[in-house]
């Protein structure tokens, strides 16, 4: 069933919330900011080892350009609002047009 | 005296009346993982109740969407989503999810030869990649995508992903033995599939209560937009 020529690829977690009021309100002080962006931070890089071995594993660069303080909303660290998605569509587009449409581009020639 | 009393209580009502009314909006615009929109899924652990509540826009096969064909028409380059919370779009109207975004823009792109751009929005709040995984296999193979883009976040999904971690033990695992991966459902045997956990009205009402970011009220008129956690169950 499944379909062979698609592509896969895996999206970077975007910058977290900036406030650090909103981490203890939405998880009472156990998950403080600086150990969720350390997480992040090492999720990208194991993500980013992997991608230069696999050329399957394809990396969508939406950790980067993400407006941390007023993309989010104040007592929320990690669902964004529409100004991030919108940041995020502009990361997922421009991988596109960059990385995917070379690959479409060879496919056809 | 008694007119300023009466004042007091005309404004009390009056701020009453605005919150019940700008909750009330949100609860209908935005996807609120209190309300009763998730419902159990024998193959996922949990999923979107189908065409339930069109403000949040879930769609007849039960996602955050609108209504899509199997079939993949000749012209159409479809991109499939998947993912949790923050891909499914919490806290924003559909039209401002990022999917919905980008294919707007996509759609003047010149590599893609004039085909038109479908994206299909398989995500799911809670979930976790095993479930990703098994939404892969089972829903989203049969829409043939061009492309699978796939959100990870840290904060939870690595908890999700590990029997051992996870204190919900009410979705699907994988492991990895002998280098492949090895589908541990239990949750099927043990799970209540009537309901959700602490789906009762009073369950809800004591977590929305005992909620620190619940009890600061005034947070669904910050500066940065509305959130979720602003819904208030206990109004609707």
């Amino acid at each position: 069933m499944a379909a062979p020529e698609s592509v896969i690829a895996v999206l970077l977690p975007p910058l977290y919330n900036q406030s650090e009021r909103a981490f203890r309100l939405n998880y009472n002080g156990k998950y403080p900011r600086w150990r969720q962006l350390r997480n992040r931070a090492r999720f990208i890089e194991l993500m980013v080892q992997l991608a230069r071995t696999r050329q399957d594993v394809k990396l969508v660069p939406t950790n980067l350009f993400v407006d941390p303080i007023e993309g989010y909303p104040s007592n929320n660290a990690l669902h964004f609002n529409a100004l991030v998605a919108k940041q995020i569509a502009g990361s997922v587009f421009s991988w596109m047009m960059g990385d995917l449409a070379g690959k479409v581009v060879l496919q056809r020639e | 005296m008694k007119s300023h009393g009466s004042k007091r209580l005309l404004a009390t009502l009056s701020v009453l009346a605005a919150l019940f009314i700008l909750t009330s909006h949100i609860t209908v615009s935005t996807i609120d993982p209190l309300g009763d929109i998730l419902v159990r899924d024998r193959v996922t652990g949990v999923g979107f109740k189908e065409a339930v509540s069109p403000e949040v826009g879930i769609n007849s096969r039960g996602l955050r969407d609108s209504e899509h064909q199997i079939e993949k028409p000749a012209d159409v380059y479809r991109i499939a989503f998947l993912g949790g919370s923050y891909m499914a779009g919490l806290g924003v109207l559909r039209e401002e999810t990022f999917w919905h975004l980008m294919s707007t823009r996509l759609a003047s792109c010149p590599f893609l030869d004039g085909k038109r751009i479908e994206p299909i929005n398989f995500a799911v709040p809670s979930f976790d990649t095993a479930q990703e995984l098994l939404t892969l296999r089972h829903r989203v193979w049969r829409y043939q995508p061009d492309l699978v883009i796939l959100g990870f976040n840290p904060d939870n999904d690595v908890r999700n992903n590990s029997r051992t971690l996870e204190p919900y033990k009410d979705r699907p695992f994988y492991s990895l033995r002998d280098g492949l991966l090895q589908l541990d459902d239990r949750f099927l045997r043990e799970t209540d599939f009537e309901k959700l956990p602490g789906h009762n009205p009073w369950g809800q009402l004591k977590k929305h209560y005992k909620s620190p970011s619940r009890r600061v009220g005034w947070d669904f008129v910050g500066r940065s937009g509305i959130s979720y956690r602003c819904v208030a169950p206990a109004f609707v």
